[in-house]
C-alpha cells in the first residue's frame, strides 16, 4: 500500500495523541499531518473556551469526524488563553493546513518540566512509524 | 474472555445516553468490564449527533406536544427516533494507550462484524457500508457510531430497525421535503429498511437480541455473561444524567460549524434531477436524489450513500458518482453520469454560496495564512 508521506516540522515538539506543540513564552497547539489524517475529514472541532485551565491530559475539546466523536486530550498543564475560533466555525482547515491556519489553541504552561515529556521530531517520527506498522498488522481490512 | 452482556427495556432518553457515556469512562478507567448493552428506549424519543442543531434536525413543537423527549448523543452522525422497536447496541471497551484512533477503527471492522453475522443467522443479507452503515442491498438497517471517553475508553453504538414508523420519522424530524405525502414517504421507506421487512417475520426484541449476540460472541471470540448494572454503575449513571443529559445546554448547545443547504434541479433526456444537499461545513452530510427520471431506488440509495460525510471537492465528487455508475449504469436507466454530477455539484456550490460571507479580517495575530506553521 502507498502511504501518504506525512510533514513532520523539526522545530515542533509532538506527543502520542498526535499533537504539536510549539513552544515559546506561550505554547501553540494543534494536530500533526498524521493525526488529522488518522482522523479523516473533520465535520465539527470545539474547544474549551480560553480562560479554561486544564491539566495535561484532561479533556481540552471535542472532534468529530464522519461519526467518529473523541475527546482532545491537553498535552501539557496550563490556561488556555485563545483557541481558534476559524477553525471551529471551518474544521476543514484542520485537515488542510494542521500546522498552519488549522492550529487549535494557545495555551499558557503551568509547569515547564511537562515540555521534557514530549518528544522531538525524530521521536515522533519513529513513534508514528510503530504505529504504522502496527496498523498494517492489524488492519481489518478498513481504509478510509 | 468474558464480556458482560445488560439487557434493558423502555429507558428514558437521558438514561439511555448517560448509561453509555458513563460506561465508557468507567471501562476506559478500567472500573468496570467490558459490556454489551442491548436495550430500547421507551417509545419515542429523538437523538440527534453530538454536533448537530436540535433546531435543524427535529421538529420540536412537535416533540413538545407529543412528550417525546430530545436529547444529544455523545456519538456523531444524523438525527433517529428511538423506541420499543429500535434495538440500542451499545459496546464499551477499553482503549489502547494513545493508539486508540487506528484501534477504534479496527474494532469498529469487528462491531460491525458482531452486527452482521446477527443479521446473516436470520436470512438478512447485510453488509458494512463506510463509514459508519449497515445495509441490506444499499437500504440502510443500521447507524452506527464511536465515541472515545477521554479516559481512553471506547463506546461504539449502532442503532437498529427491527421495524419503524416512517411516517411518525418524517414527522419528528426535519426532512428535506417541503410536504410529507405518500410519494415522500415511499422515497424514504424506499431508502431504508427493517429487519422485520427483511425477514418477513415479526421477530420480538428478545428474539433479536439472541442473535446479535451471538454475533458478537463469535466475532470477538468472547463468552457474555448476563449481568445488570453495578450499584457504583448506577450512581455514576444519575450523576451523569443530572450534570448533562437532563441539562438543556447540553440537548440546546449549538454549533460553529452552519449547516449549509442547497438544491439544484436539470432537465435531461431521460427527466428531470432534482438534487438537495445538505453540508456541515465543507463536507456533504446529505444529499437527496429526486426527480421524475427512473431508476432503481438501489441505486440512487447506493449513490446518496457513497456522497454521505464525502468531500464536497468537485472533482472528488465527480469520481465518487462515477465509481457508482461503474457497473450498475444500466439500473440508472438512461440518465448519463455527467448530468448527476452537474447536479450535484450546482446543489453542493449553491450550499456555499448560501452563508460565505468574504472574511473582511485576517486569522488572528498567530497565523500567517500561507506560511509553514504558527
Amino acid at each position: 500500500m502507498q502511504r501518504e508521506k506525512r510533514a513532520i516540522p523539526d522545530d515542533l515538539f509532538y506527543d502520542r495523541n498526535d499533537f504539536w506543540i510549539k513552544v515559546a513564552e506561550e505554547a501553540v497547539i494543534g494536530l500533526t499531518d498524521y493525526g488529522q489524517g488518522n482522523i479523516g475529514d473533520i465535520l465539527y472541532l470545539e474547544l474549551v473556551p480560553a480562560g479554561t485551565v486544564v491539566r495535561r491530559g484532561e479533556r481540552c475539546g471535542s472532534i468529530e469526524s464522519g461519526k467518529w466523536v473523541g475527546s482532545l486530550l491537553a498535552p501539557v498543564s496550563g490556561m488556555i488563553v485563545e483557541t481558534n475560533r476559524d477553525a471551529e466555525a471551518d474544521p476543514h482547515m484542520v485537515n488542510a493546513d494542521p500546522f498552519g491556519r488549522g492550529w487549535l489553541y494557545r495555551i499558557e504552561p503551568a509547569d515547564r518540566n511537562e515540555i521534557g515529556l514530549l518528544m522531538d521530531s525524530g521521536a515522533y517520527q519513529a513513534w508514528m512509524e510503530e504505529r504504522i506498522c502496527l496498523e498494517e498488522k492489524n488492519s481489518q481490512g478498513w481504509i478510509d | 474472555m468474558d464480556w458482560r452482556l445488560v439487557v434493558d427495556d423502555g429507558v428514558t432518553a437521558s438514561f439511555g445516553l448517560a448509561a453509555d457515556e458513563a460506561l465508557a469512562a468507567r471501562v476506559g478507567a478500567g472500573a468496570s468490564l467490558p459490556t454489551l448493552r442491548l436495550y430500547t428506549y421507551q417509545s419515542h424519543c429523538a437523538l440527534i449527533g453530538r454536533f448537530q442543531t436540535v433546531e435543524n434536525e427535529v421538529r420540536a413543537d412537535y416533540c413538545k406536544a407529543n412528550n417525546i423527549p430530545i436529547n444529544r448523543r455523545p456519538t456523531g452522525g444524523g438525527a433517529i427516533i428511538m423506541g420499543a422497536d429500535q434495538l440500542g447496541v451499545a459496546l464499551t471497551m477499553p482503549g489502547r494507550g494513545e493508539d486508540t484512533y487506528s484501534h477504534a477503527r479496527e474494532l469498529m471492522g469487528l462491531f460491525s462484524e458482531g452486527l452482521v453475522r446477527g443479521l446473516n443467522t436470520l436470512g438478512v443479507e447485510a453488509r458494512f457500508r463506510r463509514k459508519n452503515d449497515i445495509e441490506v442491498n444499499g437500504k440502510k438497517l443500521v447507524g452506527m457510531g464511536v465515541y472515545r471517553a477521554p479516559s481512553g475508553g471506547l463506546l461504539f453504538h449502532a442503532s437498529m430497525l427491527v421495524d419503524l414508523d416512517i411516517a411518525l420519522m418524517l414527522r419528528v424530524l426535519n426532512t428535506p421535503f417541503e410536504k410529507l405525502s405518500d410519494k415522500e414517504m415511499d422515497t424514504v421507506a424506499g431508502r431504508i429498511t427493517t429487519v422485520r421487512r427483511e425477514t418477513g417475520s415479526p421477530i420480538t426484541l428478545d428474539e433479536m437480541r439472541l442473535v446479535i449476540a451471538d454475533g458478537f460472541g463469535s466475532a470477538f471470540d468472547v463468552n457474555l455473561i448476563s449481568s445488570d448494572f453495578t450499584a457504583e454503575e448506577r450512581a455514576g449513571i444519575a450523576k451523569l444524567e443530572q450534570e448533562k443529559y437532563l441539562r438543556e445546554d447540553w440537548v440546546y448547545q449549538t454549533t460553529a460549524v452552519p449547516d449549509r443547504n442547497g438544491s439544484a434541479k436539470i432537465k435531461t433526456p431521460a427527466g428531470l434531477i432534482d438534487v438537495r444537499v445538505t453540508m456541515a461545513g465543507s463536507i456533504i452530510k446529505a444529499v437527496f436524489i429526486g426527480g421524475d427520471f427512473f431508476a432503481s431506488e438501489n441505486a440512487v440509495a447506493d449513490l446518496e450513500a457513497s456522497l454521505r460525510w464525502h468531500t464536497s471537492q468537485p472533482e472528488k465528487v465527480a469520481v465518487a458518482i462515477e465509481k457508482i455508475f461503474q457497473g450498475r449504469s444500466a439500473e440508472f436507466n438512461g440518465i448519463q453520469s455527467k448530468f448527476l454530477i452537474e447536479a450535484v455539484q450546482k446543489a453542493i456550490a449553491r450550499a456555499r454560496a448560501a452563508e460565505n460571507p468574504m472574511r473582511a479580517e485576517p486569522y488572528g495575530c498567530y497565523v500567517n495564512p500561507g506560511g509553514p506553521y504558527v
